[in-house]
This record gives structure tokens, C-alpha cells and sequence, in this order.
């Protein structure tokens, strides 16, 4: 190869040796910006002038539903008594649930969709015109109970077995004073002016000791769905003994069935 | 052997289809070695963009995990660590997004309270009549912070998303996000009646002009002094138990189904400006239960933002 080539090949060489480095210089240059612009985006954000804090997530409780069935559990109570005769003792069953009944829903009712517990007080209110005894039995659904139900569903007469869960009636608990105050609005003095005001019975525990607050809860089966609870007391309404019927035969109690969530306004416990 | 012109030629056209494949821009006269050596160097190239763009990945997802990462919480970068305010949730505590994830939620100091279901563990759910307190401790770290606004926000959550949701539904949710916001109020001030064992609450954080999401309060702060700042929060019980100033905020307007509602209350139609209050005590009871029907979950959210002293954002 002649010299001149030789210098000339040289020549190229070189010149593809500084374009190269130019390149690599170039590359590199770029590199370092970006490492460059990404610190200073981390020392960007590492500058702030507004911080979130958040509590954990709380659980809201299911509001308190009471509904008052008869002991077909489907439909709303249609409690009545009629006509007391001596020596009679007029029976009735009554359930207490947190599912609406069928011919309440559609209207404005409400769908629980979550898992809830809640006591409740069930409650008897009655004039006090005639000698009358009211005795509350806690229920529960058997097939071999005494306590026999007769209603007619589909055209043809059924029947549903109810026993009692203690032998002995629910022990009420005597409200008359509170009761009376909050419906009267009076203070205990005036009320004594009242005529035929009432009395009012306090059921907030049963069992086979007496002894178990009534509650009613709603749970989740295995498919997410809602199971609503029931329970069904038996309500018995006899005169008392060694009375004169004579001076009542023409007299009128009232008597109402009342049942309500223990739901006064949260106090802090201290 | 001495190549004649037509030699060369004849060299070049044999070996056209082989520099075809490496010398896109054919010129016919570059040597196949110079070829060979500059698509080196494009390879060289792409190599080190490949490089670049991995590096580039690597770093953005590492600074991500920084944020979480105790190594992360304890790197300081001397003056790059110019936060301009530091909130904590004990007295002298570190700042709060440098806290360990387990601990960094603030309490939100509700007592338990009788008649209102308690869960698992024995802690009050929420629910009417509920109330408590949050504690924040704020810091001016800079000279430039005059104030910080706080604004404060209560959320329900739900159990499924936004996805999938009708209009009808979207509009229900909405609602009772606006639902939530009345009935759980914020107040600066609460006091306690021993007698009657009643709390009252005074001081109503009102909303900001800016989202009216939050409810908002301005604290004056000076640089490097720690200010304890406590807001109490509360689910009123009653309409009745609402201070007049809070009572702006439960509007029946917001709930969804006002004709099935004044049906089932027994109300003629009127405009939410001729009810009476026995009627709003009614429709806020029934607030009241929408809310415990359809919402499972509720949080506690709290911005702290440091102002400058003509009120306005700092920005980074």
C-alpha cells in the first residue's frame, strides 16, 4: 500500500474514531441530564406543603327494624281480643321480627344487607277497668308443641306448633311511672287526675331463666344473603279469680302490644 | 492482480445485494469494513437508549418504593428536605407520611357509648348520637408559613365500586356522600353538661368556598413551634340536637326518594323551604337511616395545607 493511501486510511480511521467519540460523548451527556432531571423531580417531591391524614375505616351500624307479625310470621299483627267469658282464657301469638312483612313491603320499608344485634323491649299497655291478668310466654317454633296455631293459608286450615321455653310467664318489669310521664307529658302529681290511664308492661328478658335480654339480629348465609331473626310469645288473657262478673259485663279494656328497639340516645360510659 | 475500472465495477455489482443488507444508504463506494464498523456503532447506540430507558424505569419505581420504605423514611438529602410544615399525631411525634404504615391513621377518640351496638372487639360502631375527637399537632418548618388551613372531610365507603353503576345509582351515592356531610359535623369547640350528661358543640367548621367537600378551619402558625389543634366531630342525634349554624347542612333535598317518603311520613308536597321542623326532625331521622342501610363503612380524611401570609398555597 502506498504511503499516501496508508495516510489517507489513517485519515478516516480518525475521523470515525472522533465521530465516535463525539457520539459516545453526546450519549453520555444525555444520560446524565436525565439522572439529573430525575433527582431533581425526587428532591421535587421530597418538598410538600400539604399532608393527608386518615382515621381507619369505621363500621356504621344497621339501624334498629321492629316488626309486629302474627305467628304465621308473614304479615303485620292484627292483634284483637273479643269477648271475655268467666273461666275463659283467651290466647294469643304474636311475633317479633326484623323482616318486613309481606304486606308492608313495597312500600317505603327497608332492606338490611348487613349484620346487626339489638336488644328490644316488648311491651304490654292495658286499661285497668277489669280484673284481668296478662301473662307473656317466650315461644319457640316445634313441631310437638302445645301451643297450636290455626289459620287458613291457600284455601285449606293449617296448623303451627309453638312450646314454651320456661314454664313459668315472663316477669314484667312495672313502668307506669315513666310511661305515663312520657305520654302524658305530666308530672307524677297531675297524673293522678288522669282517668283509666294504664298501665304498662316491660318485657326485656326471656328464656328458659328469664334471664336472656330479647335481641334480634340479622346474619349473612353462605351466599351473602340476609337472615332476619324471630321470635313469638304467647299472650294469655284470663280474669282474675274470685271476682263478681256481674259488675262487668258491659266494660271495655284496651289493650295494645308494643315493641321497641332499646334505642334511647347514646350516653358515654364512664 | 491490478483491478481495471471494469473490474471494480463488476466487484461492486457482486457484492451490491451484501451491502444492500448492511448499507441501507447504498452510495456504492464505502467500504463493507467502514459499514460493518459505523452499524456497530448504531447497534452501540440503541444498546446504551435501551440502557437509558431501563435506568430510567428503575429509578422511577425505586423512588416510588422509597415513599413506603423505611430506608426511604430515614434518607434525608440535606437540602433537598425542605418540607414546608410537618403534622403529627402525638406531641413532638415525626410527620405523619413518615410514619409506619400500621400507625400512621389518626384516631379519631370516640369513647364507647351505651345504647349503640358494639362490634368484636367491643368498640361503639357508629351511629346516631356518636361523637369524638380528632388531635393533630402542626409545625411551620419555614419562614415563608403563616397559617395552615385544615380541612376536613368524613367518607363513606362502599362495598363495590364506581363500575357498573346506573345513572340512578350514581346519583343515590352522591346523595348520601351529601347525606354523611350533614349529619356528621365538625366543630372547633364542645362542652360538657355533667348534670345532664350532654355534650353541646359550638365553633361549626364551615365549608371551604374552594370544594365544598370539606368543612375547613385556618390555624395561625409561627415558624418551629409545635400547635396542638383538636376538632371535635359528632353524629347528632336528633335535628333538634344540631346548633342552629349546623342545621344549613341537612337538607332533605339531598334525600333520593322524596316521594316515597312523603308518602310513607304522611307529609302533603311541600318545597324544602315550607317544612316545619317537626317534619325536618322526621326527614333527618330518616336520614339517619339511609345512611345506616347503605353505608357500611365510614373514614375520617384531614388536609393540613401551610398557607403564606396572604392565605395561599404553598406550592413546592
Amino acid at each position: 500500500m502506498s504511503e499516501k493511501k496508508r495516510k489517507t486510511k489513517t485519515m478516516n480511521r480518525n475521523k470515525l474514531h472522533k465521530k465516535a467519540d463525539r457520539r459516545k460523548t453526546l450519549v453520555l451527556s444525555v444520560l446524565a441530564l436525565v439522572l439529573m432531571a430525575l433527582l431533581g423531580s425526587f428532591a421535587w417531591y421530597l418538598i410538600s406543603s400539604r399532608r393527608d391524614i386518615y382515621s381507619r375505616e369505621e363500621d356504621v351500624m344497621v339501624p334498629y327494624f321492629l316488626y309486629l307479625k302474627n305467628s304465621t310470621d308473614e304479615n303485620s299483627l292484627n292483634f284483637s281480643v273479643g269477648n271475655l267469658h268467666p273461666g275463659q282464657t283467651i290466647s294469643h301469638v304474636i311475633c317479633v321480627t326484623n323482616k318486613i312483612p309481606e304486606d308492608e313491603s313495597g312500600s317505603i320499608g327497608y332492606e338490611i344487607s348487613r349484620e346487626s344485634a339489638f336488644a328490644y323491649e316488648l311491651e304490654l299497655a292495658y286499661t285497668e277497668n277489669l280484673p284481668v291478668n296478662y301473662r307473656v310466654y317466650d315461644l319457640k317454633e316445634d313441631d310437638a308443641g302445645d301451643v297450636v296455631v290455626r289459620y287458613e293459608e291457600g284455601g285449606s286450615m293449617r296448623e303451627k306448633h309453638f312450646s314454651r321455653i320456661a314454664v313459668s310467664a315472663m316477669t314484667p318489669e312495672k313502668k307506669d311511672s315513666i310511661r305515663l310521664q312520657e305520654v302524658f307529658g305530666m308530672d307524677e302529681a297531675s297524673l293522678a287526675e288522669v282517668v283509666n290511664k294504664g298501665t304498662y308492661d316491660s318485657y326485656t328478658t326471656g328464656g328458659a331463666a328469664g334471664n336472656d335480654k330479647l335481641t334480634l339480629t340479622t346474619s349473612l348465609d353462605t351466599n351473602d344473603e340476609v337472615v332476619y331473626d324471630k321470635d313469638f310469645y304467647l299472650i294469655e288473657i284470663s280474669w282474675k279469680d274470685g271476682i263478681d262478673f256481674s259488675n262487668y259485663t258491659k266494660e271495655t279494656d284496651l289493650v295494645e302490644v308494643i315493641v321497641k328497639a332499646l334505642q334511647p340516645k347514646p350516653s358515654e360510659q364512664h | 492482480m491490478k483491478k481495471t475500472r471494469n473490474n471494480r465495477e463488476q466487484v461492486f455489482v457482486q457484492n451490491r445485494s451484501k451491502r444492500n443488507r448492511i448499507d441501507r444508504n447504498c452510495e456504492g463506494t464505502k467500504p463493507l469494513r467502514k459499514q460493518l464498523h459505523m452499524d456497530r456503532q448504531f447497534l452501540l447506540k440503541i444498546e446504551m437508549a435501551v440502557i437509558v430507558v431501563i435506568s430510567v424505569i428503575a429509578v422511577t419505581i425505586a423512588w416510588f418504593r422509597l415513599q413506603d420504605s423505611a430506608w426511604g423514611r430515614e434518607l434525608t438529602l440535606g437540602t433537598l428536605n425542605a418540607d414546608y410544615i410537618r403534622v403529627s399525631l402525638t406531641a413532638g411525634g415525626e410527620d405523619v407520611t413518615r410514619i409506619e404504615e400500621g400507625n400512621r391513621y389518626i384516631d379519631i377518640n370516640m369513647p364507647n357509648f351505651y345504647n349503640v351496638e358494639q362490634n368484636d372487639q367491643g368498640k361503639t360502631l357508629m351511629a346516631p348520637g356518636v361523637s369524638g375527637e380528632l388531635k393533630l399537632y402542626v409545625t411551620a418548618l419555614s419562614p415563608n408559613v403563616s397559617s395552615c388551613r385544615i380541612n376536613t372531610e368524613c367518607i363513606p365507603l362502599f362495598d363495590t365500586g364506581e363500575e357498573g353503576l346506573t345513572e340512578e345509582q350514581r346519583t343515590q351515592r352522591e346523595n348520601l356522600k351529601k347525606l354523611v356531610k350533614g349529619h356528621i359535623q365538625f366543630y372547633t369547640n364542645r362542652s360538657y353538661d355533667p348534670g345532664t350528661g350532654i355534650y353541646s358543640f359550638s365553633g361549626l367548621i364551615e365549608e371551604s368556598s374552594l370544594d365544598n367537600r370539606y368543612a375547613t378551619l385556618t390555624v395561625p402558625l409561627v415558624q418551629n413551634e409545635e400547635k396542638p389543634v383538636t376538632i371535635y366531630w359528632v353524629w347528632f342525634y336528633e335535628y333538634t340536637d344540631i346548633p342552629g349554624e349546623g342545621r344549613n347542612r341537612t337538607d332533605p333535598g339531598y334525600y333520593y326518594d322524596m316521594k316515597n317518603l312523603q308518602a310513607y311520613l304522611d307529609l302533603s308536597h311541600k318545597t324544602v323551604a315550607e317544612l316545619t321542623e317537626e317534619e325536618r326532625v322526621l326527614y333527618y331521622d330518616y336520614g339517619d337511616t339511609l345512611i345506616g342501610l347503605n353505608v357500611p363503612k365510614i373514614q375520617f380524611h384531614i388536609a393540613v395545607n401551610a398557607l403564606d401570609d396572604e392565605g395561599s398555597e404553598l406550592a413546592p
